[in-house]
């Protein structure tokens, strides 16, 4: 996975507060199920934008999301299976609608640019910010330990791209002893599951050593989260945005 | 529990809750159709860590995917998955991860019981998700079994059958994480 993880910078997306970051992904994502074929070509443009911002590549990301196709196709045929409208393909008793086809289309639509607004947050964003960010919004919600969720999240953020270049290694590994021979899918995983799970919880106790050894405590400095001019002429932009995509809609 | 404990447990689970989003893109294919490993981490999640740090672990990875991160199957991620077709799926695991800590707990982990209780746990994420995609993509109860449940039966046998056999070899080195 090369996109998946920070990448350093100082773009404008890089410097839009954190907070700010993840207010645009929770909008977009909700208005996203609102909005029409035009209000996602718009919302495609800003994302592509934000995506040649940051530097990401196109190509390598259509490699590392390949997987969300195989998603796609389940939530094509979906759709296409319970719209009901004139047939444009029949499998034995199964109708595929023209209506569903369409409408399947858009909601892949849709998936495909949350999925590249979060990539793009990853990679315009510390771990460490991400962390504040998460922090900062879960304060005022009860009964949620704020401060180990964020740095519970934060770890995940870091930790991502590290286990996923470790099943590359261990798959490189696996595949120069001859597991492409072996098709069985059990056997694979079988074969996969322990070296990854013994690496990832050897990490894990290097972690805490490095922590403790640094006195961690859930009482510390936080990094401080401050706003710029930038970022309120983000947000107006985001409510005009959204309040435009809507009414588009 | 002790604090350095405190901090291993957290610690795990977050790295746990990392792994469980890396099986969102990481693939075994079965015929042409490739099954993500993402469900197979939960479970393990709970075998491993138990009832507490387990549902902590998940409950952590469900809320990096509601703010955004792309976590989910496929590299999806946003709060607007939690409302979609499949949406039931995500909340089963909190339960789904619970019922394999607490049956691994408190049966000493027994192989007969943490296997049943990871076959209960598929069923139980089931349960909850069938009915939200029959209701989110308004299907019929058997279209919505067709499409939800029948093509991933097979996939999740072998991962439950690979998660056993995963941690009869883990588990001697990692040591009595959930004891």
């Amino acid at each position: 996975m090369s996109q998946l993880g920070y990448r350093h910078g100082n773009t404008i997306v890089h410097r839009f507060d954190v907070r700010l970051k993840i207010l645009y992904l929770a909008v977009f994502s909700l208005i996203s199920v609102h909005i029409s074929w035009i209000g996602l070509l718009v919302l495609t443009m800003v994302i592509v934008a934000a995506v040649s911002v940051v530097r990401l590549s196109i190509v390598s990301l259509f490699r590392d999301f390949r997987y969300l196709g195989v998603l796609m196709i389940f939530v094509l045929a979906a759709r296409s299976l319970s719209i009901p409208d004139h047939a444009f393909w029949r499998i034995d008793r199964l109708v595929f609608s023209h209506s569903g086809f369409m409408d399947g289309t858009i909601y892949c639509w849709r998936l495909t640019l949350i999925t590249l607004m979060g990539v793009v947050m990853l990679a315009s964003t510390r771990s460490s910010e991400i962390r504040a960010g998460i922090q900062w919004m879960l304060k005022p919600v009860p009964f949620i330990p704020e401060k180990k969720v964020g740095m519970m999240m934060g770890l995940i953020v870091r930790f991502i791209p590290v286990i996923l270049n470790q099943v590359m290694e261990t798959g490189q590994a696996l595949r120069a002893r001859g597991i492409e021979g072996r098709r069985n899918p059990f056997h694979r995983m079988a074969i996969l599951g322990p070296p990854l799970l013994r690496r990832t919880f050897l990490q894990a106790d290097r972690l805490v050593l490095a922590m403790e050894a640094r006195c961690y405590t859930e009482h510390r400095t936080e990094r401080p989260l401050s706003t710029t001019r930038l970022d309120w002429i983000g947000l107006v932009g985001l409510l005009g945005l959204s309040g435009m995509l809507l009414f588009v809609a | 529990m002790s604090d350095t404990q405190q901090v291993k447990m957290m610690v795990y689970a977050a790295l746990m809750a990392a792994l469980t989003a890396a099986g969102a893109y990481i693939a075994v294919p079965i015929g042409p159709v490739p099954i993500v490993l993402q469900n197979m981490f939960v479970l393990l999640t709970g075998l491993l860590l138990g009832s507490r740090w387990g549902l902590a672990g998940v409950g952590v990875y469900l809320l990096a995917g509601a703010f955004g991160l792309p976590v989910f199957a496929g590299g999806t991620g946003g709060i607007g998955r939690f409302f979609g077709p499949t949406g039931g799926y995500l909340l089963g695991y909190l339960p789904a991860v619970y019922m394999v800590g607490i049956v691994s707990e408190k049966t000493n982990r027994n192989a007969f019981f943490e296997v049943s209780a990871m076959i209960g746990a598929t069923l139980l994420v089931y349960l909850i998700g069938v009915p939200w995609l029959k209701i989110a993509a308004n299907l019929s109860w058997a279209k919505a079994m067709g499409l939800g449940m029948y093509p991933f039966l097979l996939g999740d046998a072998i991962k439950i059958a690979a998660a056993f056999a995963i941690i009869k070899a883990v588990r001697p080195v990692l040591g009595g994480l959930n004891s």
